[in-house]
């Protein structure tokens, strides 16, 4: 169902493995258990470490007594947060001033936070060992009594959960635009609801994992660890060691699946850092998957109380909403998911009013991080859900009110009230795709007839916008401080003395197929096979390039990844044409690079690339005079990004990938619990450099989405303590539970990126927030509404009850 | 996986661990198929100085059919018992259960003797033996002895049996003449334990009223529950009448389940209710088919 891709761009003109569905090169080596992950690490004299760790959720540290922990056999050293801390500089946040006092050393000092978080580092000869020791540690606590929602944190006398701030709201703004307060004082109808996004996480099948050895003899740290974007965090681990970053050695080999939370693993980088300097052995920590629930980083947690103002024709005047996050006990890459609904604030509609107040509200709760559409689907839920309830007050069609909002293919670039600038697409065709592959008709139909069955069934339509990469000046509407801006990726290619041609992004690819997609890109660009591209798995900062933003997040390897390595690839051609020119004494203009040769258009001969090669590493004399030696080239690629327009508006992503879903879901009354019949999705990524790939990746946000409406669910008891800890309380579904994925796509290019390339692996939750809509239309006839992106069979079951007294 | 350390005794024989937990008594813990064992070790929530492991006694590794009568060998793993022909063809319930419990790599693994006797309400093999009357034979160095399924279960994690004690079999055996049962299972995933579970078996007359019936509950209470009351309501009526509610509701009174995120307990009698209804419906289905269960 995938259209046929049509590069726009000059580069590409040769394209034959780019907008292929080639197998992927990595799955090989991972389907066989071959794949080498963190936790294969073997260093003699490594060290075990066990995390000791908070029961309460707030409470004083009154005092560690270490004895007994020491006596355990095999017990290397035990060290409190305090003996930690001594060697530590806080971890740098975001957030203006008095709330950068905040802080965070990613272990606690005097003070828990929230149930989980670390006390104590212990080392051992074993892992059994360091847990035996936890066990024995005696820790005297003074409870303390834990804030535990953003709404109950934002009240006076609320406890403080950083005592040396003024309050738990540590970040507030509010973001106007347009004249948001006249059009809802003259709107034909106003929606207003209040609604929860429930806290989840994507719950990557591996933990975090961290392994570091100081090397005394050359100052450098060797870390070995999951992280994602170890070049992104290695500026912050530097500061808090106080150490140059140049003394910082990464390496983040496979990586079974991150979704944004393994970007949050530093801080236990910097722990294990000391630790390993300390004791001066390689030491190395796994985490337990109920550390992992407990304490890695979870998504976001709102409470929305927002409204919308209607025309009578359904014209969507305005959005005003408040939002309370729950940012759980520490902020360090937040209030992020909080300010990113102004990526794409309007999601796919022309609307020009809006207003959004924004509270940011520490917790006793395990962090917020980044977790796959990081803030992005938030925003879309709030948008779609108020549309979708002014449709139903307003008698128009799901359908029909969203292709009166679109913003068309024609007004394309277009610039939102936020200035964000849409980079093409036909939000309209992708709709009516969406609904044609699935039969809207007859899928109406059906849910029609579970309902004369006396089912409850809905059918929900959504859109969704993945906004992408960070244009990092937004961090300036966050803290006018700031001074970041733009972002960037590094590549390299090189062809040696034999012809090999290898390649290296920054990317720490964690499953995604980075090594196929820079092989086909190489070897278009060069003319040649993909197999005869060698792409470095993983990441090591010692031979892959990088810049202070690379890593995946964001999903930005289809814009700065590619863009890199496909400039670095061109500029290598470049040379290589240059080279043969000069040995054929032909024109460069003259000159194809295809099957592994360059061949003279005018019959002048041809030189295999090998020969090209021998001749820049090897026959210096026969190079033209100005060439330098060798075939390789680093590139840089700089995202073409621009500093805000002014305090609350910029354009902060580059390309805006958006899909249509639709979703047939059907209730059991009896027991509330939900199951989604059918689900259809088509999605716009501009060119796919794979299809294969991209539509993996559609399929991995169905699992995150769907599971995450119907099954997950993060719940937190009276006192603070995380109640689904284990794969067996957080319902992360397997294959069984879902249904199988209708997925399409069209392709519009993106007009701002060289391969006309969308970043589309988060996927911007339409999945999700389809099944809301969908529920909210089962439950028409019982004439009630819900409220939750949480499908929770328990609540649906009482609200049933309630409606129907059944 | 990091429990705290204990010994290890891998005994060959049934007399052997007999022998062995006679000699360690409360400081020895039975590890079968590990499925439940394990993770309460893993995470530390208990540990034990002796773990016997009984996995190589081949001996209580067996499914025996004799006309109405099945035995089943402790040591058989819920995988075996799923797989059997016979057991699917005649004791349909018992299948039921079996085809619901976790996933495939945990039902090669556990075992019919752990699951009855780590006492977890929510383990699904109880309450089938509940309704279906079982009695599970005991043995230690000491001797044998016998106990009805429905007097195993004294509290959550608690059975009957000594810490001397081994269950060796469970032996099933239907009345003459036309019997059905079912289990029905609600639950989350498809790996998931059940939200709640309901076990009913009964023989049919020839006027098609229920005759000695039994009902099993599984997670509505502190341990695997019998409801006495619902075999009562159940006795004499017809499988679509009003005895189907009476049971019900006296099923409901008989369990006590705790409000979690599963559900609150307002939530689990509900579930209950309409679980019971379909499990009545199947069983009595099935009891139309002379000969099965
Ligand atoms: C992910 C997962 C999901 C699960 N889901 C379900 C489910 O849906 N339904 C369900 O019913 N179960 C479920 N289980 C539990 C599983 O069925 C276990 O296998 C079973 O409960 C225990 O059997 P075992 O042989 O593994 O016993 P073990 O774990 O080895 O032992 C359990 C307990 O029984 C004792 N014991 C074992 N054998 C004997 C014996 N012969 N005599 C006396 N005491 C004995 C042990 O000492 C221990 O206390 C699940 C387990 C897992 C890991």
């Amino acid at each position: 169902m995938t259209e046929s891709v049509t590069l726009h761009r000059e580069e590409t003109k040769n394209v034959k493995w780019v907008g292929s569905r080639y197998p992927r090169k990595e799955d090989l080596r991972f389907v066989t258990g071959n794949g080498m992950y963190a936790s294969d690490i073997r260093i003699p004299g490594l060290a075990h470490v066990a995390i000791a760790r908070s029961p309460y959720a707030s409470a004083k540290i009154k005092g560690i007594d270490k004895s007994k922990a020491l006596e355990v056999p095999g017990v290397v050293a035990v060290f409190t947060g305090e003996e930690i801390v001594a060697e530590l500089d806080p971890l740098p946040n975001l957030l203006p001033s008095p709330y950068d006092k905040v802080k965070d050393y990613g272990i606690a000092v005097d003070r828990v936070r929230y149930a989980g978080e670390p006390i104590a580092v212990v080392v051992a000869e074993s892992n059994y060992a360091a847990w035996d020791a936890v066990e024995q540690l005696e820790v005297d606590y003074e409870p303390l009594s834990p804030v535990l929602t953003a709404k109950s944190g934002c009240e006076k006398g609320a406890p403080l959960v950083h005592e040396n701030v003024p309050t738990n709201v540590v970040w507030q703004r509010k973001f106007t635009y347009g004249d948001v307060d006249e059009v809802f004082k003259t709107a034909d109808l106003v929606v207003s609801k209040k609604f929860k996004w429930h806290r989840f996480t994507s719950a990557p099948l591996e933990p975090n994992v961290v392994v570091v050895d100081y090397d005394k003899r050359h100052v450098i740290f060797n870390i070995w660890s999951n992280n994602q974007r170890p070049a992104f965090n290695q500026a912050a681990i530097a500061k808090a060691l106080r150490i140059d970053a140049n003394r910082l050695h990464f390496i983040s080999p496979d990586i079974g699946g991150g979704f944004g939370i393994k970007n949050e693993n530093y801080p236990y980088i910097i722990l294990l850092a000391v630790a390993a300097r300390r004791i001066g052995r390689p030491v190395r920590w796994i985490e337990t998957r109920t550390e992992h629930m407990v304490a890695s980083a979870h998504g976001s947690e709102i409470n929305y109380e927002g409204e919308m103002a209607f025309s009578r024709d359904g014209k969507i005047l305005g959005l005003r909403a408040k939002a309370y996050h729950d940012e759980g006990a520490y902020m360090r890459r937040e209030p992020i998911a909080a300010f990113n609904f102004i990526r794409h604030a309007t999601l796919t509609y022309t609307f020009r009013n809006l207003e959004m107040d924004i509270y940011a509200v520490v917790t006793n709760k395990c962090p917020v991080g980044p977790n796959r559409s990081y803030g992005k689907m938030q925003q879309g839920f709030l948008v779609e859900r108020l549309l979708e309830l002014g449709a139903k007050k307003l008698g128009i069609d799901p359908i029909e009110i969203r292709l009166r909002n679109f913003v068309s293919s024609e007004q394309m670039p277009y610039e939102t009230p936020t200035g964000a600038i849409l980079d093409g697409g036909d939000y309209s065709r992708a709709l009516k795709k969406v609904l044609e592959n699935m039969d809207y008709a007859a899928l109406v139909k059906e849910r029609d007839r579970l309902r004369s069955e006396g089912k409850l069934a809905g059918v929900g339509i959504s859109m969704g916008m993945d906004a992408c990469p960070i244009n990092f000046s937004s961090n300036r509407l966050i803290n006018p401080k700031s001074t970041a801006s733009g972002e960037s990726e590094a590549a390299w290619v090189k062809i040696d003395e034999d012809g090999n041609i290898s390649a290296a992004v920054g990317t720490s690819p964690q499953g995604h197929g980075h090594e196929t997609v820079v092989s086909q890109i190489v070897a278009d660009v060069l003319g040649v096979h993909p197999e005869q591209v060698y792409a470095l798995p993983g990441f090591d900062s010692w031979t892959h390039p990088s810049t202070p933003h690379s890593g995946t997040y964001a999903s930005r390897f289809a814009i700065a990844g590619a863009s890199a390595v496909n400039e670095a690839a061109r500029r290598v051609r470049g040379k290589v044409l240059r080279i043969a020119a000069f040995a054929l004494k032909e024109d460069v203009e003259n000159l194809e690079l295809a099957d592994g040769s360059v061949v003279s258009t005018k019959g002048k001969g041809k030189v295999p690339l090998k020969e090209v090669a021998r001749l820049a590493w090897r026959d210096l004399a026969n190079l033209p005079e100005d060439e330098e030696p060798g075939l390789y080239s680093n590139v840089i690629y700089k995202t073409p990004f621009k500093l805000p327009i002014d305090s609350q508006r910029g354009n902060f992503s580059l390309t805006y990938s958006y899909s249509a879903c639709v979703v047939l879901l059907e209730i059991d009354p009896g027991t509330g619990v939900s199951r989604v019949k059918r689900v259809g999705i088509v999605e716009d990524a501009g060119n796919q450099i794979n299809p294969l790939i991209v539509e993996g990746q559609v399929h991995g946000q169905m699992g995150h989405q769907l599971g995450a409406a119907l099954y997950e669910d993060l719940v937190y008891d009276e006192a603070g303590q995380l109640l689904t800890a284990t794969f067996k309380d957080y319902l992360a579904p397997t294959a069984s539970d879902l249904p199988s994925y209708e997925t399409g796509s069209i392709v519009v290019p993106s007009l701002f990126t060289p391969l006309g390339t969308r970043g589309t692996g988060e996927g911007g939750g339409a999945p999700l927030i389809a099944c809301a809509n969908a529920m909210d239309d089962a439950l028409l006839p019982l004439g009630v509404e819900y409220d939750s992106s949480y499908l929770s069979p328990i609540k649906i079951r009482e609200l049933v009850k309630s409606a129907s007294g059944k | 996986m990091t429990p705290a350390s204990f010994d290890y005794l891998s005994p060959a024989s049934l007399e052997e661990a007999l022998g062995l937990l006679k000699e360690h008594g409360d400081d020895a813990k039975i590890l079968a198929g590990g499925q439940s064992l394990i993770p309460l070790m893993k995470l530390r929530f208990t540990s034990f100085p002796y773990v016997i492991d009984v996995s190589r006694i081949k001996e209580l590794k067996y499914i025996r059919k004799e006309g109405r009568k099945l035995t089943i060998g402790a040591l058989t793993t819920t995988a075996e018992l799923e797989e059997s022909g016979e057991v699917r063809d005649e004791f349909q319930i018992i299948h039921d259960a079996c085809s619901n419990i976790a996933d495939p790599l945990v039902r090669n693994m556990g075992t019919v003797g752990g699951n009855l006797s780590h006492g977890d309400p929510g383990n699904d093999l109880p309450a089938v033996m509940i309704a279906l009357k079982a009695r599970f034979n005991l043995q230690s160095a000491s001797g044998k002895r016998s106990v009805s399924a429905g007097d195993y279960y004294k509290d959550t994690f608690t059975t009957d049996a000594s810490p001397e004690e081994m269950l060796v079999s469970v032996e099933i055996e239907i009345p003459d003449g036309r019997f059905g049962a079912a289990y029905v299972k609600h639950k989350r995933r498809a790996g998931d334990f059940s939200v709640a579970g309901v076990a009913v078996a009964f023989s049919l007359d020839g006027s098609g009223r229920l005759g000695s019936a039994g009902v099993g509950l599984t997670s509505l209470g502190p341990t695997p529950l019998r409801s006495a009351g619902a075999e009562k309501a159940l006795e004499g009526s017809k499988p679509d009448g009003e005895g189907v509610k009476k049971a019900v509701e006296a099923a409901r009174a008989d369990s006590n389940p705790s409000s979690d995120f599963y559900g609150s307990r307002e939530y689990k009698l509900f579930v209950l209710g309409k679980i019971m209804e379909k499990c009545v419906a199947e069983a009595a289905g099935r009891a139309q088919k002379e000969g099965s269960a």
